[in-house]
C-alpha cells in the first residue's frame, strides 16, 4: 500500500470523533434519502399494483332493468371483458355499543367468483344465505364488529334485519371505514329478495379488454354499449366513468409523495452543505501537511485524490450504514402508510435503479460536494500553507462606520472580540449560516404546515354551527317534521334542507359523475360558506353556487356560466354565481329551495337537516342518541347521521399519515439540523484553539473565554435563528399550499407555528453550547505550550 | 562552463494591509555544481525568502532564477511542485513530518509522488538512507515517538528519497541541541562531499559545516559572498 493510502486511513483513525461526525453527516443524509426514495418508490408501485389488482370496472351503466341473457350478450360485444351488476345499498349496522354506524352494502352477482372490483377473502366463508354478509377488514377500527356475530341492518324504507358477519375480506378499492365513518359489506342477491328491496336500478359494471387505463377507449367503448342496450330497448339511467386507474386515495398518497420528494430533497441538501462544512474544516487543519507535501514534490492533482479518496471512503462507509437502515425505516414507513390506506404491500423490492440513486448519492455525491473545497485547499501555495500558524490576523468588520458603531456600544473588549471573531472569516460564516437556515427553515416549515393542516381543518368545523346534519332515504312533510323537532327539549336549533344526487349534462360528452345537490333555506344560519369567488345564493331559482372540488373536477365552467344538472332524470340549467371552499368534500352544488318549484316531487318535503343541540359539546352524544331513538319512535326513515365532532375526527383521520410523515421529517431534522449545527459550530471552535491558547497566554481566564466563545456560538446560532424564522415563510408557505392543492385542489390557510420557532430557538441554544463549550473544554485541559505547538 | 544556480536582480515585495514590504531587493548571484553554500544573517535579512525563491516556494516579483538553466521563475504551482519532487530535496527547521505515517512511509512518500524509483524498490531504497542515518531501528515507528534529532534525520533521508542533486536546508539544526546539531553537520559534510549542491540557511556563526562559500545578507540584499 502506498504511503498516502497509509496516511489516509491513519488520518481516519487518528481522530476518531472528526471522523465520527462527518461519517454521521453522510450516513444522515444518505439515509434520509434512502428512506425516502425506498417508501416512495413501494408506496407508488404497491398502490397502482393493489387497485389494479381488483380489476376496477372502466365504467358503469346504470339500468332501469336488464335480463342476465341481454347482460351476457353486451358483455360479449368486441373490447368488452367482464360485465357485473353490483349495487350499493346505503343502510345503518347496530353495534355492540348502541351506536348506528353507515353501512354500504354491495350486492354482488356471485359472492365466490367476484371478476370486477374484486376482494379477497382473509377469514370466515362467503355468505351462504341472504342474512350473512362479508365485511371489509377495516370495519374493526371504526366500531365493534367480529365475525361469526349477529348485527341488526336496517335500510332506511325497508326495515331492519339480522345478520351475521360470515366473513372478514379486504377490498383496497376502498378507503379505510375508520377513516371513512363507513363500514364496508357484501351480500348476495339474496339479500334483496329477503328485504323486498324495490326500486333498485341495476348498476352494471363493465371492464373492457385494452387500454383500460385511457378515457378516449373507455368512452368509446361506453358508447358502443349503450347503443347496443339503447337498441334493445334498455333506458340508461346514468353513466359513469371514475378516472382511470386512479385510486380513491390517490390525492392522498400524491401529497405524501410530494412532501416525501421534497423533504427528501431538504435533507440532501442539508446534507451536503454539512460535507463542506466539515471538508473544509478537515482542510483548514492539513493545511501545513498540504504545504509540507507540495514541498516534497506532490501536485495539486496528487493532493486533491488524497483528501478525494477520504471522502470516498467515508461515502462508502456511510453507504453501507445508510442504505440497509433507510431501506428498513422507508419500508416500514411503507407499510404504516399501507396500513393507514387499506392496501398492502405485494411487492417491496427496491429496484436496481433506485439502489443506484442511492448508492451514487452516499458515495458520488459526497465526493461532488466534497471536491470544491478540497481543490480549494490542495492549491494553497507551499509558502502560505508552511506560514499558516491557526491564527488569522485578518480584520473582520473593515467599515469605519461599522467598527464606529460597534465601539460606540459599549461593549466589553471581550464580547468585541466575540462579535469581530465572528465575522472574521466570512465564507465560514455564511457557510455554516447556510447551513443552519436550511435545518432551521425545514424543521420550522414541518411545523408551520402541521399547524396550517390544524388551522384548515379548525376552521373548517368551527365556522359550521350546527352539531349533526341528517339525511332521510326518502322526502318527508316539511312541516310535521319541523313541528316535530320544535317539541324535542333537547334541539336548540335547526334548519331543514334538500338533498339529491345529481350528474352534469355536456352536450356530446358522457354524462358526469354524481354529485351532490344540497337544497339550502335562503337565510341559512347554521351553515357558513367560505366564499372564494362570487357570492352566495340570493333566493334566485336560477343560480347555483359550486364548491372549489367541483371547479377542480370540471375547470371549464367559470363564474357566471351556466351548467346543466340531471337530477332524479330531469335536467335544470342553473347559472353559477359563486364559488366556495368546502374540504373533504366531494363535488356539490348549493341551489336555493326556490328551485323545489321546478321538482314537483319534493315541494313541501324535506329530506335533509342540520341540527344544533342546548347544551355543551360534552352531551353532544348523549344527545344525538336521544335523537336517534327519536326519529325511530317516530318512523323516519334515517339514512345518514353526521355528527360534527365525529366527521372531524374522520378528516384528521385522513390526514394522519400526512401528519405523521410530518413528525418523522421533524424527528430527522432535529438530528440532521443538531448536527448540523454541532459540527460546524464545533469544528469553527477547534480551528481556533490555538487561538484561545493564546488568549490563556496572555492572561484571559476560564471565565472570559467561556464568556467569549458562548458569545460567538450565540451570536452564530442567533443570525442562522432570525434567518431560518423568515426563511420558513416563503418554504413552508410553497411547500404547504402545493401539497395542499394536490390533496384537497385548494389552498391551505397558512399558519405559522410558534412552537416549531421556539422548539427550534431551543435547539440553537442547546446545541450551540454543547457545540462551543465541548471543544473549548478540552482545549482548556490542555497545556498553553501544546495549545501552541503546530504538530 | 555555466552555473548551477543563477540568480539575477531577485527582488520579492510583499504587499501588507497598509504598507509594502521588499523583502529581497535586487539580489543577484551564483553557485557551482556541488558547492556547499552558507547563508547567514539576521532575523527578517531576507534568507528564508531567498531559500524560497531557489526551492520554487515562492514566485519573485522580479528578476530571475536559473537552477541547471531551468528558468525557475517561469514555473508555475505544478511544474514547480514536480520540479522539486525530481530535482530537489528540502530539509526543514521544524522537521515537517507527516505526523500519522511511520519514518519509513515518510522517506518513501516523495518516491510515491515522483514515480521516479520504481515502485519495488522504494522500500528498499528509503531502508537504505534510514540506515545510513542509522535509523534502521526506528523505520516503524511514528515521528511522534522519535526525538529532535532523530526527526531531523530523518527530514534528510526524506529529502534524500529521490537522489536529488540539489539540497535546501532552512535553519535544519535551530531547534536542536548541540550533539543533534553537530551529527546534522556530519550528514550534510558527508552529503557535499558526494557532489550535492547544498545551500543552507542559518544564523550560527560557528559551525562545524565545510562549506566553500559563505553569503551574508543584511535588509534583502548581499552584503558579502
Amino acid at each position: 500500500m502506498y504511503p498516502s493510502s497509509k496516511k489516509i486511513i491513519r488520518d481516519l483513525l487518528s481522530d476518531k470523533g472528526r471522523s465520527f461526525i462527518v461519517l454521521l453527516a453522510i450516513v444522515l443524509g444518505a439515509f434520509g434519502v434512502s428512506m425516502m426514495t425506498t417508501a416512495y418508490q413501494i408506496l407508488g408501485r404497491n398502490l397502482n399494483d393493489n387497485y389494479r389488482k381488483t380489476n376496477p370496472a372502466a365504467f358503469t351503466l346504470v339500468v332501469d332493468t336488464i335480463s342476465d341473457d341481454l347482460l351476457q350478450q353486451a358483455r360479449l360485444l368486441p373490447g368488452n371483458e367482464y360485465v357485473e351488476t353490483r349495487n350499493k345499498i346505503m343502510g345503518r349496522v347496530e353495534t355492540g355499543n348502541n351506536e348506528l354506524v353507515p353501512i354500504w352494502l354491495f350486492v354482488v352477482d356471485d359472492l365466490s367468483n367476484v371478476q370486477i372490483n374484486t376482494y379477497r377473502l382473509l377469514s370466515g366463508k362467503i355468505p351462504a344465505t341472504g342474512n350473512e354478509m362479508l365485511i371489509e377488514r377495516t370495519g374493526n377500527r371504526l366500531t365493534d364488529i367480529a365475525e361469526g356475530k349477529h348485527y341488526r341492518v336496517t335500510i332506511p324504507g325497508f326495515g331492519t334485519t339480522e345478520m351475521k358477519i360470515s366473513g372478514i375480506v379486504h377490498d383496497p378499492g376502498q378507503a379505510p371505514s375508520w377513516m371513512e365513518g363507513l363500514l364496508y359489506g357484501y351480500v348476495s342477491k339474496s339479500f334483496v329478495k329477503s328485504m323486498h328491496l324495490t326500486g333498485i336500478s341495476p348498476e352494471l359494471k363493465f371492464t373492457i379488454r385494452t387500454n383500460s387505463c385511457d378515457r378516449p377507449t373507455i368512452e368509446r367503448q361506453m358508447a358502443k354499449t349503450v347503443s347496443f342496450l339503447e337498441s334493445n330497448r334498455i333506458k340508461i339511467i346514468r353513466t359513469e366513468i371514475l378516472t382511470p386507474g386512479r385510486h380513491i386515495h390517490q390525492s392522498q398518497m400524491d401529497s405524501l409523495m410530494f412532501l416525501l420528494q421534497m423533504f427528501g430533497v431538504l435533507a440532501l441538501l442539508l446534507s451536503c452543505f454539512l460535507i463542506i462544512n466539515m471538508i473544509m474544516a478537515i482542510m483548514a487543519k492539513e493545511t501545513r501537511q498540504i504545504g509540507v507535501m507540495k514541498a516534497i514534490g506532490a501536485t495539486t492533482r496528487k493532493i486533491t485524490s488524497i483528501y478525494i479518496r477520504i471522502v470516498f471512503i467515508f461515502g462508502i462507509v456511510a453507504t453501507l450504514i445508510a442504505l440497509p437502515l433507510g431501506y428498513l425505516a422507508g419500508r416500514g414507513f411503507a407499510q404504516f402508510v399501507a396500513s393507514m390506506l387499506n392496501f398492502e404491500l405485494f411487492n417491496q423490492q427496491v429496484s436496481h435503479g433506485v439502489w443506484a440513486i442511492q448508492l451514487a448519492i452516499g458515495t458520488v455525491l459526497p465526493v461532488l460536494v466534497a471536491f470544491a473545497p478540497i481543490y480549494r485547499a490542495s492549491r494553497i501555495t507551499v509558502r502560505e500553507a508552511l506560514n499558516d500558524y491557526g491564527v488569522s490576523d485578518t480584520l473582520s468588520i473593515k467599515s469605519e462606520h461599522s467598527q464606529q458603531f460597534i465601539r460606540k456600544m459599549g461593549l466589553s473588549n471581550i464580547t468585541l472580540l466575540a462579535i469581530r471573531n465572528t465575522f472574521r472569516r466570512k465564507g465560514r460564516l455564511v457557510l455554516t449560516l447556510i447551513t443552519l437556515v436550511l435545518g432551521g427553515a425545514v424543521f420550522i416549515s414541518a411545523f408551520n404546515i402541521r399547524t396550517s393542516l390544524k388551522d384548515t381543518v379548525n376552521s373548517r368545523f368551527t365556522n359550521q354551527h350546527y352539531d349533526i346534519s341528517m339525511f332521510l332515504s326518502e322526502g318527508v312533510n316539511e312541516a310535521v317534521f319541523c313541528a316535530s323537532l320544535d317539541c324535542l327539549p333537547i334541539v336548540a336549533d335547526y334548519e331543514t334542507w334538500g338533498y339529491a344526487r345529481a350528474t352534469r349534462i355536456v352536450p356530446g360528452k358522457p354524462e358526469s359523475e354524481l354529485m351532490d345537490v344540497k337544497v339550502v333555506p335562503l337565510q341559512t344560519h347554521l351553515f357558513v360558506p367560505e366564499i372564494i369567488d362570487g357570492k352566495w345564493l340570493s333566493g334566485n331559482a336560477g343560480e347555483v353556487v359550486v364548491n372549489h372540488v367541483f371547479l377542480a373536477k370540471y375547470p371549464d365552467v367559470r363564474l357566471g356560466n351556466t351548467i346543466t344538472l340531471k337530477v332524479n332524470g330531469q335536467t335544470q340549467t342553473l347559472k353559477v354565481v359563486g364559488s366556495i371552499r368546502e374540504l373533504f368534500s366531494g363535488p356539490t352544488v348549493y341551489v336555493s329551495k326556490t328551485i323545489l318549484a321546478q321538482w314537483p316531487a319534493m315541494v313541501g318535503k324535506t329530506n335533509s337537516a342540520l341540527i344544533s343541540f342546548k347544551g355543551d359539546q360534552t352531551d353532544l352524544s348523549a344527545n344525538s342518541a336521544k335523537l336517534e331513538q327519536w326519529f325511530k319512535a317516530n318512523q323516519y326513515p334515517v339514512s345518514l347521521v353526521f355528527r360534527k365532532d365525529q366527521y372531524k375526527e374522520r378528516v384528521i383521520d385522513h390526514l394522519v399519515v400526512i401528519t405523521s410523515m410530518l413528525i418523522m421529517v421533524t424527528l430527522l431534522l432535529i438530528l440532521v439540523g443538531g448536527l448540523g449545527l454541532i459540527t460546524t459550530m464545533g469544528i469553527n471552535m477547534v480551528e481556533r484553539l490555538r487561538e484561545l491558547s493564546i488568549l490563556r497566554a496572555i492572561g484571559v481566564d476560564t471565565p472570559k473565554l467561556y464568556q467569549l466563545i458562548l458569545t460567538e456560538g450565540f451570536l452564530t446560532g442567533w443570525m442562522s435563528w432570525v434567518i431560518a424564522v423568515v426563511a420558513s415563510v416563503p418554504v413552508s408557505y410553497y411547500l404547504g399550499n402545493k401539497f395542499f392543492e394536490i390533496f384537497f385542489e385548494t389552498t391551505l390557510n397558512f399558519d405559522v407555528s410558534l412552537t416549531g420557532i421556539l422548539v427550534w430557538l431551543a435547539i440553537i441554544i442547546v446545541f450551540s453550547t454543547i457545540a462551543v463549550v465541548v471543544p473549548a473544554r478540552s482545549a482548556n485541559k490542555r497545556s498553553i505550550r501544546e495549545g501552541l505547538s503546530y504538530e | 562552463m555555466s552555473a548551477f544556480i543563477e540568480v539575477k536582480n531577485l527582488t520579492k515585495v510583499f504587499n501588507g494591509s497598509d504598507k509594502r514590504f521588499t523583502a529581497l531587493d535586487g539580489v543577484s548571484f551564483s553557485i557551482g555544481k556541488g558547492e556547499f553554500v552558507v547563508i547567514t544573517g539576521k532575523s527578517g535579512c531576507g534568507k528564508s525568502t531567498l531559500l524560497n525563491m531557489l526551492s520554487g516556494i515562492d514566485q519573485p516579483t522580479k528578476g530571475e532564477v536559473f537552477i541547471e538553466q531551468i528558468p525557475l521563475h517561469q514555473f508555475r504551482g505544478n511544474q514547480l511542485a514536480e520540479w522539486r519532487g525530481r530535482n530537489l530535496g528540502i530539509v526543514f527547521q521544524f522537521f515537517q513530518l507527516m505526523p500519522t505515517l511511520t519514518v519509513l512511509e515518510n522517506v518513501m512518500l516523495p518516491m510515491e509522488f515522483t514515480s521516479r524509483i520504481a515502485r519495488s524498490q522504494q522500500k528498499g531504497r528509503a531502508m537504505e538512507l534510514l540506515e545510513r542515518m542509522d535509523l534502521g531501528a526506528l523505520a516503524h515507528k511514528f515521528p511522534a515517538s522519535v526525538s529532535g534529532g532523530e526527526k531531523q534525520r530523518v527530514a534528510i533521508a526524506r529529502a534524500l528519497a529521490n537522489n536529488p542533486g540539489f539540497i535546501i536546508a532552512d535553519e535544519p539544526t535551530g531547534n536542536l541541541d548541540s550533539a543533534n546539531s553537530a551529527r546534522i553537520h556530519q550528514l550534510f559534510n558527508s552529503l557535499s562531499d558526494e557532489g550535492k549542491t547544498i545551500v543552507y540557511v542559518t544564523h550560527e556563526k560557528d559551525t562545524a559545516l565545510r562549506y566553500s562559500r559563505k553569503i551574508e545578507m543584511l535588509d534583502g540584499q548581499i552584503l558579502n559572498s
